[in-house]
């Protein structure tokens, strides 16, 4: 799948809108965003509740589908698949995390990490799924049911799951949300660890810049816009630019 | 913590919807029941003629008995009305008080007019009547003189209505139980937080107690018109196929509505206090963690109680085996009862026993919707056992309402084939009461005829033996003539025909259980128009219910009928055209062939089924709701986690087999265990009764029954199931 074009970006959206509802009742999701994120990058999306974060972060990884515009996920045109490629897309090529209820609660953390490997019928690669259970810190507790877990634990289950597949990006939404403060800091190492040791492409949503400050680079989203671009540096300066994008 | 009260909000709209057709649907059917079973109590019918005389003397209409504790009365209804003599006309005539008196039907029912209050005329005149035989009639009951076809009528709806009514409300207990339960686990997250801010578990209790409750009343009190349109058309078809009497009406009164909302209420309480006793006991923190998994383990007290059914299931089954006569024929159905009882009390143990024995199978045979049917199915099975108990009623108690019936008319056709030894039968024409008196004399002298024998059909009450008591047990009876031996191979075990002559009595092996008598001994009995005799066992036989449950001689009992006609005349050899010759002069008989005859009474078994398929089709109507609104609220439930699988790359066609296996295996358990609680009460009740093991299952019906159970499972998951797959996938990540 993976391509050598080191110039085609990993995931690029152009002119993207999403319009929900219709009339007077239209909400404008998203005006139009031009973003490209490129291979081995790690952005984080931030701006305030109702910004659009979600939902730039769905339709980039064609859980929805834009009103109007383009997203292409390596070179692939999402628009152009039928929701069968989609499905495959999704498998293959995307890993998501959620800020809760990430797992089935019906599988152990074994079963919920190989997953997206069973739906496409595919043998899991022993090394690579070892080196995932070792990562996340899970060996111990692959038999687990989610509810045996604690939260921080959770997310680290979605985190290997999202991964077992080798995906091009890995997407996330608040995935540290649900965690308090030192949980959350165990989790954001943990990815930052995937973007550097394995070269993974990540896309996180997040309103918290502790967090986004794992990040490579931040994108700040106001009333379904990108306003601002800006490397991701120290939490505190996110933290102003984020009250300036919040007050412009 | 508003997304909270949003989604709990919306997710309890579904649940309470759920509670409430739940509910809705019980109350309907236990109205009409209870429609039924009032009619059947106060059916009387008015008298109208009889009203003329404040006393009216005539045939009995029942026989009863005080004990010697004088606490129980014995009862039993009489199948034959006597004649009123000339003799006791005279008598009652001479009574004290008595003006005058006069013939309302002239030799069957005596007006008696006199002073005084009417009970007390009557009990002068009673005095002078043979007991147990004629009846002095006053109010009301002289209804029941006039028009005897209403005792059958009212006795028929009474035996309908209970046996259909305890259906009913036990899938409505199950039923409502398996919703509560849904409603509660998903409430789960909302009782964590109001745990988690003080609310003590009484109080959440209360609350849910409460809603339920309030739930139950609205649906009750909206159920009731339904079920009263379902009881005016169950009454409709029946008096169409001749099951009731047309003059007997239906009473719809008060009674059964409240009873009905009381039931449902009572119901709905019990449910929702298991329920809520679990959910009050939810741990704050785990429920507010990730998507709840079920609390795997089962209550000691369950167990308990499922091992009591079974035993109670087992019990009936051996009482009714030594019961005999007529009871045990309820002996099948209350057995499967007991046995389903104790299957849905252990449900989810026994979904887990399934999933365990069939997972591997289902796994290999569909490797990713298998896989992901079986995890769900594991961690679901109390879900999944909600939605099985209600198929599992229906397939039980479908199966031995109807296979009963075809079992015993099986038995009954051969034991009937291989004991009718006569060539040619000569029987009444349509709409005609008998046989003329002549006919068989004539027959007699034909060429080639070697044997005549006169057959009248009734039936005796007699004193037998229950769990060491006396009780009185209705028994069909067939009186012979003399040549009965060359007529029919009764399969004798002990005793001889010859001897039945005078006050004597031949009993089937079910019959002699019955009575605890064997040959030698004597038996109390009343025939059937009440008269109370004493007859000694001559004979033992097999084929009880091709023949009836006691053989006893034509001229003693004929006199004891109401048309006091011979109903059918056995002819061994003979020339048809001879017989012919001699029906020529009786336009009233007509002459058929032994085989011809035993088909043409093996139709007549067939269409005795149309009840029970009445009966049957307006359960499945409520059992087919039940199921479905389980299976859609759990289905519902399950939203998120059908849209995390299609995010992780489920294909809606690998999630939709998931559903498909899952719902596959709910019916399929239903249906196994159905099938094996029906075997268990056919096969022994088949042997008790008939000797034969063999259950005359029709192949036709039960796969229907089966095909019902799967389509209405199928459907009930697949439906909603394929709206959630079309829905968006955002809804993974909602919260
Ligand atoms: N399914 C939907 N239907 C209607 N409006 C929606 C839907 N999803 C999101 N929105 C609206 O779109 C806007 C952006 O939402 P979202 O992308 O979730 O914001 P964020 O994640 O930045 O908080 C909000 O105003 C939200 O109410
Ligand atoms: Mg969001």
């Amino acid at each position: 799948m993976s391509d050598n074009d080191t110039h085609t970006s990993a995931v690029r959206l152009d002119g993207v809108t999403k319009v929900y509802g219709e009339g007077s009742a239209a909400v404008h999701a998203l005006r139009g965003v031009n973003v490209a994120m490129a291979k081995g990058s790690f952005t984080a999306l931030m701006g305030p509740s109702g910004s659009g974060k979600s939902t730039l972060l769905h339709c980039a990884a064609g859980l929805d589908t834009p009103t109007s515009g383009r997203v292409l996920l390596g070179r692939t045109d999402l628009s152009s698949l039928n929701e069968k490629r989609l499905t495959e897309l999704r498998r293959e090529r995307a890993g998501f995390v959620f800020q809760a209820f990430n797992l089935i609660p019906a599988l152990d953390v074994l079963g919920n990490v190989t997953l997206p490997l069973r739906l496409a019928g595919k043998r899991p690669d022993r090394t690579w799924l070892s080196e995932i259970i070792d990562r996340v810190g899970l060996r111990e507790r692959v038999h687990h049911r989610p509810s045996q877990l604690s939260g921080g634990q959770q997310q680290r289950v979605a985190i290997a799951r999202a991964l077992v597949a080798r995906p091009d990006v890995l997407f996330a939404d608040e995935p540290t949300g649900a965690l308090d403060s030192r949980t959350a800091a165990d989790v954001m190492r943990l990815i930052r660890e995937v973007v550097d040791d394995v070269g993974q492409t990540v896309i996180m949503v997040t309103h918290d810049p502790v967090v986004a400050s794992y990040a490579d680079t931040v994108l700040i989203l106001a009333d379904g816009r990108v306003v601002e671009r800006m490397p991701a540096g120290d939490a505190e300066a996110i933290a102003r630019r984020m009250i300036s994008a919040e007050v412009a | 913590m508003i997304w909270l009260a949003l989604a709990t909000l919306r997710d309890r709209k579904v649940g309470f919807v759920g509670a409430f057709v739940a509910l809705f649907f019980a109350c309907a059917v236990v109205t009409a029941c209870g429609i039924l079973m009032e009619t059947g109590i106060r059916g009387h019918a008015q008298p109208d003629r009889y009203a003329a005389a404040p006393v009216v003397v005539a045939g009995a209409n029942e026989v009863s008995r005080t004990d010697t504790t004088g606490e129980d009365t014995l009862w039993a209804p009489l199948p034959e009305r006597a004649s009123v003599p000339d003799d006791v006309a005279a008598l009652v005539a001479e009574v004290d008080g008595v003006t005058r008196t006069e013939w309302l039907d002239p030799g069957m029912a005596l007006g008696v007019h006199g002073p005084g209050h009417p009970d007390d005329l009557a009990a002068r005149v009673a005095d002078v009547l043979p007991a147990d035989v004629l009846t002095a009639y006053t109010g009301r009951g002289r209804g029941a003189a006039e028009f005897p076809d209403q005792a059958e009528s009212q006795e028929f709806m009474l035996a309908l209505s209970g046996s259909f009514g305890g259906i009913a409300v036990m899938i409505a207990i199950f039923v409502v139980a398996g919703t509560f339960g849904l409603l509660i686990q998903q409430r789960r997250r909302e009782i964590a937080v109001l745990r988690a801010i003080g609310a003590t578990s009484s109080q959440v209790r209360s609350m849910i107690l409460r809603e339920i409750q309030l739930v139950a009343v609205v649906a009750g009190v909206l159920g009731v018109l339904p079920g009263v349109v379902v009881a005016r058309w169950l009454h409709r078809e029946f008096v169409a196929r001749g099951a009731i009497d047309p003059s007997f009406e239906l009473a719809i009164g008060p009674l059964p509505a409240l009873i009905a909302v009381a039931t449902g209420l009572a119901v709905a309480s019990l449910a929702g206090w298991t329920a809520s006793r679990r959910a009050s006991r939810i741990n704050a923190v785990s429920a507010l963690g990730e998507a709840a998994v079920e609390r795997t383990g089962l209550g000691k007290g369950r167990v308990i109680a499922s091992i009591a059914f079974l035993g109670l299931g087992v019990m009936i089954l051996i009482l009714a085996s030594a019961a005999g006569g007529e009871d045990a024929a309820a002996g099948p159905l209350g057995a499967v009862l007991m046995i389903v009882v104790a299957v849905a009390l252990i449900g989810p143990a026994v979904m887990r026993l399934v999933v365990r024995a069939v997972g591997n199978l289902l796994i290999r045979l569909a490797p990713t919707s298998g896989y992901l049917a079986v995890a769900s199915l594991t961690s679901g099975t109390r879900r999944f056992a909600s939605a099985m108990a209600p198929l599992l009623v229906l397939v039980a108690l479908a199966g031995v309402t109807i296979f009963f019936h075809t079992t015993m008319a099986d038995n009954a056709d051969r034991q009937a084939r291989s004991g009718l030894l006569a060539d040619h039968v000569l029987v009444a024409a349509p709409e005609e009461p008998g046989v003329p008196d002549g006919v068989s004399a004539q027959v007699r002298d034909l060429p080639g005829v070697t044997a005549v024998t006169e057959v009248v059909h009734t039936g005796i009450t007699g004193y037998t033996r229950e769990l060491g008591e006396t009780v009185l047990t209705s028994m069909v009876a067939q009186g012979v003539s003399g040549d009965a031996v060359q007529a029919m191979d009764l399969d004798l075990r002990a005793g001889s025909l010859d001897e039945l002559t005078g006050p004597t009595v031949a009993l089937s092996t079910l019959a002699a259980s019955a009575f605890r008598a064997d040959v030698g001994d004597t038996v109390e009995v009343h025939l059937g128009d009440g008269t109370p005799m004493e007859l000694d066992v001559v004979a033992i036989y097999g084929r009880g219910l091709g023949f009836g449950l006691v053989t006893v001689p034509d001229d003693l009992v004929r006199p004891h009928t109401t048309s006091q006609l011979t109903d059918q005349v056995l002819v061994n050899g003979g020339d048809p055209a001879d017989l012919d010759g001699v029906l020529a002069d009786y336009p009233e008989v007509v002459a058929v062939s032994g085989d011809g005859y035993l088909d043409t009474l093996g139709e007549l078994r067939e269409d005795e089924a149309w009840i029970n398929y009445l009966v049957i089709g307006v359960l499945l109507v409520y059992v087919a709701v039940s199921v479905v609104n389980t299976l859609v609220i759990s289905t519902g439930e399950r939203a998120r986690e059908l849209a995390l699988l299609r995010v992780v790359g489920g294909s809606r066609r690998q999630l939709f087999g998931m559903l498909r296996l899952e719902a596959l295996v709910v019916a399929g358990t239903a249906v196994v265990i159905g099938t094996i609680a029906m075997l268990a009460a056919l096969i022994p009740g088949g042997i008790i009764l008939a000797e034969n093991p063999i259950p005359g299952i029709r192949p036709l019906i039960y796969a229907g029954l089966v095909a019902v159970a799967a389509l209405l499972s199928l459907g009930a998951v697949l439906v909603p199931g394929r709206l959630l797959l079309a829905r968006q996938l955002t809804v993974a990540s909602e919260r």
